[in-house]
């Protein structure tokens, strides 16, 4: 197939994509609804389109932060505030649900609590980062 | 509906809308569709149009903005 220069072509491509992408969509959540109803919950986050489902959901709210950060314009803040209060908020988090897994009414062993509050740091933290460096780079080519 | 005199120019420097589509990288419909003012073309389409005519935006594509009003 021969490359689509034209860019309202490119653009009508796109529309063409969203339109097959919320059909999938509608027939991933019509089977989970599906399974979920004929074999129960369980079954249904084993299923792979499970897999698939969540993961389409997170990457598009990640390439959605982008615009997120362009809408909040109106709160009138320029610069993005220092890089350490998010770091330290990531940390807090990741503890408090470690010492929660740790003593909390589920028990669990001290490696289970560590790699539980690692990954759940390493989460926020990548996403407190993502929007500091958005925020940033808007922030310089505001200035 | 955007009015614009591309049509107009195209005929001045006598190009048919095929010839003008493959110097600006665009299929001729797109053309005809911005002829007829039913499709909205980006600024470097604008402009490209511009090179191949000749011509400047504002020759081309300027509208006073009663008449914009008008044929909405």
């Amino acid at each position: 197939m021969k490359k689509i220069k034209d860019e309202r072509l490119i653009l009508q491509n796109l529309k063409n994509i969203r339109i097959a992408f919320l059909v999938q969509s509608a027939g991933i959540v019509a089977i989970l609804l599906y399974e979920t109803i004929s074999k129960g919950f369980s079954e249904v986050s084993d299923n792979p389109l499970w897999f698939v489902f969540i993961l389409t959901g997170v990457i598009l709210s990640w390439l959605n932060l982008r615009i997120s950060v362009d809408m909040d314009d109106k709160s009138g803040k320029k610069a993005p505030g220092p890089y350490y209060p998010k770091v330290v908020i990531a940390a807090v988090v990741g503890m408090v649900s470690a010492l929660l897994v740790k003593f909390g009414p589920d028990g669990g062993s001290t490696r289970n609590a560590i790699i539980i509050g690692i990954v759940l740091f390493v989460c926020f933290l990548a996403s407190y980062s993502f929007v500091h460096y958005l925020r940033k780079k808007r922030s310089d080519h505001d200035g | 509906m955007v009015k614009n005199k591309v049509k107009l120019a195209r005929v001045q420097v006598d190009l048919t809308q095929q010839q003008l589509a493959e110097e600006v990288g665009v299929t001729r419909q797109t053309i005809s569709l911005i002829e007829k003012g039913k499709y909205n073309p980006t600024l470097k389409l604008c402009l490209a149009i511009c090179y191949a005519v000749n011509k400047t935006l504002d020759e081309v594509f300027w509208v006073p903005e009663e008449e914009k009003h008008e044929e909405d």
